[in-house]
């Protein structure tokens, strides 16, 4: 770090396995045993929420580069900043893409399906949506709310088939989003479009494990992979991403919002050329990294007074031939959206 | 006298030059906090490349510059 006589930047890694207490309990032992100068974390909203809590007492920067609940960034905290999009930008962009689409498309959707599963991440997405959804007109035809890694979801399956909305809105981790994939194919629900909340629906892991399946389904996200085309400096952390990552992976949504949270913290520390607590904090408060900057297609990043990156932009993915494109805005697609969704019926 | 004054100074002068010495760390430790074990694991794993990567030097990294930033 040039800010600091080139001093070298250690990380030291642990483990949350997406436990709430076990975040905390690391966050404690991170701060008191290893004596960090900064904590970067949790992917979970609900362990970002407990780990950034003790960071919060104890006085310790909180980078959080991906936890999406509105709420996070609501809680008065002096130490905590985001620079990810939260669930409010994400869903608004749906909302842009619904009224967009059908002025495209000359087509009406009036009935969403919501279904959220129910940790932090889930009850504050399920919220926004169907916030939003009252606040557009649209009329909210499945509320449902199901328990987290379930070992079944026929009931909530079935129930979305019955009301049959025109839009099905899930917020699921990825355990979750591969059962409800293979419970449509088994029960033959066919939604005409479906509008996730990224997490389990933009998992590589999803994508292996359902692949044609998944065909057609839509989510918000900050990042998509074939956007790195068109950005010289996402081609450059993508060459050395790939040949670093499990199985040689191109960038996508997760580790392009964990390279970009990692950097603002330590453009931070550079600038703040020292390690006291205060300093970090005024140099993440002072932050104003351009747009051209950054690998995300964002207007850049800078904190409001909630610790909330303001520079943020959401678009619209859709998963054709077994990868995710952008299909909004539409000036920025790389292709068109495919729409309904073909029966299974009626595919190959 | 003389002899006293340079005693009593030798210390401040040893704790003026030492000072920018201690404060200037020679390592930066930061947490990370990750699931990298059970259901969600993928988002820890894919992560953990991307952040030594970035540590490690800014030329792969221009973000990294934010020369700008203020």
């Amino acid at each position: 770090m040039p800010g600091l006589k080139g001093a070298k930047v250690r990380l030291i890694f642990t483990d949350h396995q997406g436990k709430p207490d076990l975040g905390q309990a690391e966050a404690e032992r991170l701060i008191s045993q290893e004596k960090v100068v900064a904590l970067v974390g949790s992917w979970h909203s609900a362990v970002t929420a407990t780990a950034s809590q003790v960071a919060e007492r104890s006085g310790t920067p909180f980078m959080n580069p991906e936890s999406s609940s509105p709420g996070l960034t609501r809680r008065g905290f002096k130490w905590f900043f985001r620079t990810s999009p939260h669930d409010e930008h994400f869903t608004q962009v749906m909302f842009d893409f619904f009224r967009d689409f059908q002025k495209k498309k000359g087509i009406t959707l009036k009935t969403l399906g919501v279904t959220y599963e129910d940790t932090q991440f889930g009850a504050d997405s399920g919220k926004v949506m169907k916030d939003l959804a009252r606040k557009y007109g649209y009329e909210v035809v499945v509320d449902l709310q199901y328990r987290a890694r379930s070992t079944s979801l026929v009931t909530e399956v079935q129930r979305l088939k019955a009301a049959n909305p025109d839009v099905w809105m899930p917020t699921s981790y990825q355990t979750d989003a591969i059962l409800f994939a293979k419970h449509s194919k088994e029960l033959d629900y066919n939604p005409k479009m479906i509008m996730a909340q990224d997490a389990g629906h933009i998992s590589p892991d999803f994508i292996q494990a359902v692949g044609k399946d998944a065909e057609g389904t839509m989510t918000r996200a900050p990042f998509s992979t074939d956007l790195i085309a068109k950005r010289p400096l996402a081609q450059v952390v993508n060459e050395q991403y790939k040949k670093r990552s499990p199985g040689g992976k191109d960038l996508y949504d997760f580790p392009a919002r964990a390279f970009t949270g990692m950097m603002t913290l330590l453009d931070a520390i550079n600038r703040a050329g020292s390690t006291a607590p205060e300093a970090i904090r005024k140099a993440l408060v002072a932050t104003n990294i351009p747009g051209d900057q950054l690998i995300m297609t964002w207007d850049g990043v800078k904190f409001d007074e909630t610790g909330q990156n303001t520079g943020v932009k959401g678009i619209i993915l859709q998963m054709q031939g077994g990868k995710y494109h952008t299909v909004y805005p539409f000036e920025a697609a790389t292709k068109e959206v495919l729409y309904p969704i073909p029966k299974w019926s009626e595919r190959k | 006298m003389k002899r006293l004054s340079a005693l009593l100074s030798l210390p401040l002068l040893l704790g003026l030059l030492a000072a920018p010495v201690s404060a200037q760390p020679t390592e930066v430790v930061i947490g990370v906090i990750y699931p990298m074990s059970g259901a969600n694991a993928q988002a820890g794993v894919d992560n953990k490349p991307v952040r030594t990567r970035s540590t490690s030097g800014s030329r792969a990294c221009p973000g990294s510059r934010a020369p700008k930033s203020g």
